[in-house]
């Protein structure tokens, strides 16, 4: 833990605007961020500080992920007051700054909302403020770009900040154990087990599809039609396992498709006297 | 004497597919001129009311199955058993976003045009009897081969690209099949087509154009369709309008069996109870349970309402795989009924 804490300490920073001593521990369901705060924002560095401090945004959920723009999370669900500032540069905003969010928000009067950039989007300049960095946990954060996310690019599981933690320099965090990137429910993370298991399942209820289709005639509409979903079933799950990779063997392309049209067929006998 | 039409010609030809043919003319001919702007924008206007008929024609689905007993006891698998099994694919999809969901969407998806097919194939049966004929075996078969082939032909051309599509900001990919399966599936709807209008032309006694109305729509809104952005949305509506349709019609038939009394005002409440059951079913199921899972399970709104239509639609094509046999000598009488019988 020590060694990855050192790497991520010394892992890239987005830039060169002058930093404060003080560093904080964002922990997230995804992992550990450790963050920098700049010396040209004093206003919302320490309105940050003293957030993280009293815990105020644990809970705060991802609201955003952005591949390649930025990471939004929510305002802090337990801010006292809202405190609006005027806009400060901290530094430009690269990827890896956290900006805070845009004066007047009605969905964060307090704007204790924040993003953290995947990308230099020097339009941002001027019109938000650049609080400070990413000083470690890049990985945490390639992991919160794998996360999946709905049309609206909300995690589809909610990740969120369980805690934050201020120090008083960069020496004292060398203390603390940090954890890297967990595994997310993305689906990708142990794809090959999943993969043996979805087999496993298919091959089970084809068995089973198989050994009523074969005695359907004596077991009659119900043991049929019983059979009938399984083998919808089973086909499903190599559907799932195969139809991925499709695209790459046309003769499996060609196989997936006819025997989808040729299931929907068979279905139709399903209940049927 | 049998009524050929369950309302009357210009209605049925309508909903049958008559005013989506029209609509997709208005569209082609407005396409990359100032109109489409304008059709664009009273799309987006009425879309709201697209989105609860389509959702009522499914819930119509589950209405007309859970609100009989005898139809429960008789399609016991249906009722019971295909509920459990759609909804382990949705929380298999639920606990795998990635690894599940993105499959079992596209199952549903490329099942829903299957199933558009099967409800032709029956519109078109069902007037054929109306009109105290039956296709033939030749005739069915030729016509199965065009209606099903305009769903081949539709899905193995956007199958072709290898592409990742996006529903509800789930991502699923493309088979990427080869150029040829889409060309054979476009031959043989073809020369299914063209063996059928051979067989019909041949026939000793001809078969009303209504019959013919559904699947000309079909092949429009398959095959044609595709290449208007206006006028594609669309074809889930004009689906569900089919739907809901006839089975208003057969609610209302089925109520007259039932002792309900043969009058207009009658058939009006009918109507209205009816409609109100399925508008009712479809703010349950499309709006309040996706919002409930999202709630209970954490997973997001928007994904939530994607993956449980989606096993909604699933659990709807099996129901209407059972509930519509015209075979049923109980469904077959009514649906060859008149308007008349219920309205006195």
């Amino acid at each position: 833990m020590r060694a990855l804490a050192l790497a991520l300490l010394l892992s890239a920073t987005a830039g060169a605007a002058p930093l404060r001593p003080e560093r904080a521990i964002i922990r997230t369901d995804a992992g550990d961020l450790v963050v920098a705060f700049y010396a040209g924002a004093p206003r919302h560095a320490e309105k940050l500080i003293g957030l993280m401090k009293t815990g105020a945004y644990d809970g705060a959920g991802l609201a955003k992920i952005d591949p390649s723009r930025f990471a939004a999370f929510n305002s802090a669900p337990k801010a006292p007051k809202a405190v609006r500032l005027p806009v400060e540069n901290g530094g430009e905003h690269r990827a890896g700054v956290i900006s805070m969010a845009h004066q007047g928000s009605d969905a964060d009067p307090g704007e204790t909302a924040f993003v953290i950039l995947y990308a230099d989007l020097a339009g941002m300049n001027g019109r938000f403020s650049s609080v400070g960095e990413v000083t470690g946990g890049r990985e945490v954060l390639d992991a919160l770009k794998r996360a999946p996310v709905d049309g609206a690019g909300k995690p589809v599981r909610p990740i969120a900040i369980r805690s934050t933690q201020v120090f008083p320099d960069e020496a004292a965090l060398t203390k603390v154990a940090l954890k890297g990137p967990v595994a997310l429910a993305t689906g990708d993370a142990d794809a090959a087990d999943r993969r043996r298991w979805l087999l496993l399942s298919a091959a089970l209820f084809l068995a089973s599809a198989a050994a009523i289709l074969l005695l359907g005639a004596e077991l009659g509409r119900a043991s049929r039609s019983v059979a009938l979903l399984a083998g919808l079933a089973g086909f499903f799950c190599l559907f799932a396992v195969y139809a991925g990779e499709a695209a790459v063997s046309p003769s499996l392309a060609v196989g997936l498709f006819a025997a989808t049209v040729a299931v929907f067929r068979l279905m139709s006998y399903f209940e049927r006297t | 004497m049998r009524a050929l039409y369950l309302v009357g010609p210009a209605i049925d030809a309508l909903v049958m597919g008559g005013a989506s043919l029209l609509l997709y003319g208005v569209c082609r001919a407005l396409e990359g001129g100032a109109g489409a702007a304008a059709l664009s924008s009273a799309w987006e206007t009425v879309a709201i009311v697209v989105a609860a008929l389509n959702g009522a024609h499914f819930a119509a689905t589950s209405y007309r199955l859970y609100r009989s007993p005898d139809a429960m006891r008789q399609f016991p698998l249906t009722t019971a058993l295909v509920p459990l099994v759609v909804l382990a694919g949705v929380g298999a999809s639920f606990r795998w976003p990635l690894l599940i969901a993105p499959y079992f969407i596209k199952l549903f998806l490329l099942w829903s045009p299957y199933h558009y097919s099967g409800q032709t194939m029956g519109l078109s049966a069902l007037y054929a009897r109306r009109a105290g004929t039956a296709l033939e075996p030749a005739e069915r078969r030729t016509l199965e081969g065009f209606v099903f082939g305009t769903f081949l032909a539709s899905v193995a051309r956007a199958e072709v690209q290898v592409n990742r599509f996006d529903y509800f900001g789930i991502a699923y990919p493309s088979f990427g099949l080869p150029p040829w399966v889409a060309t054979a599936c476009l031959a043989a709807m073809a020369l299914s087509g063209v063996a059928f209008l051979i067989l019909i032309a041949r026939r000793a006694r001809s078969l009303p154009p209504i019959v013919f109305v559904a699947p000309a729509a079909q092949f429009v809104w398959f095959v044609l369709g595709p290449r208007s952005s206006l006028f594609y949305p669309l074809v889930p509506l004009f689906h569900g309008a089919q739907y809901l349709f006839v089975s208003w019609f057969l609610h209302l038939q089925e109520r007259r069996a039932e002792g309900a009394p043969r009058s207009v005002a009658s058939a009006a409440r009918e109507s209205l109870r009816w409609g109100g059951w399925s508008l009712a079913g479809y703010v349950v199921l499309f709006l309040a349970l996706p919002k409930l899972l999202s709630a209970t399970t954490g997973v997001s709104f928007l994904f939530a309402t994607a993956v449980f239509t989606g096993g909604v639609q699933l659990h709807h094509f099996f129901v209407d795989g059972v509930i519509w046999r015209l075979r049923t000598p109980h469904l077959a009488q009514a649906m060859t009924a008149s308007l008349s019988e219920v309205t006195g």
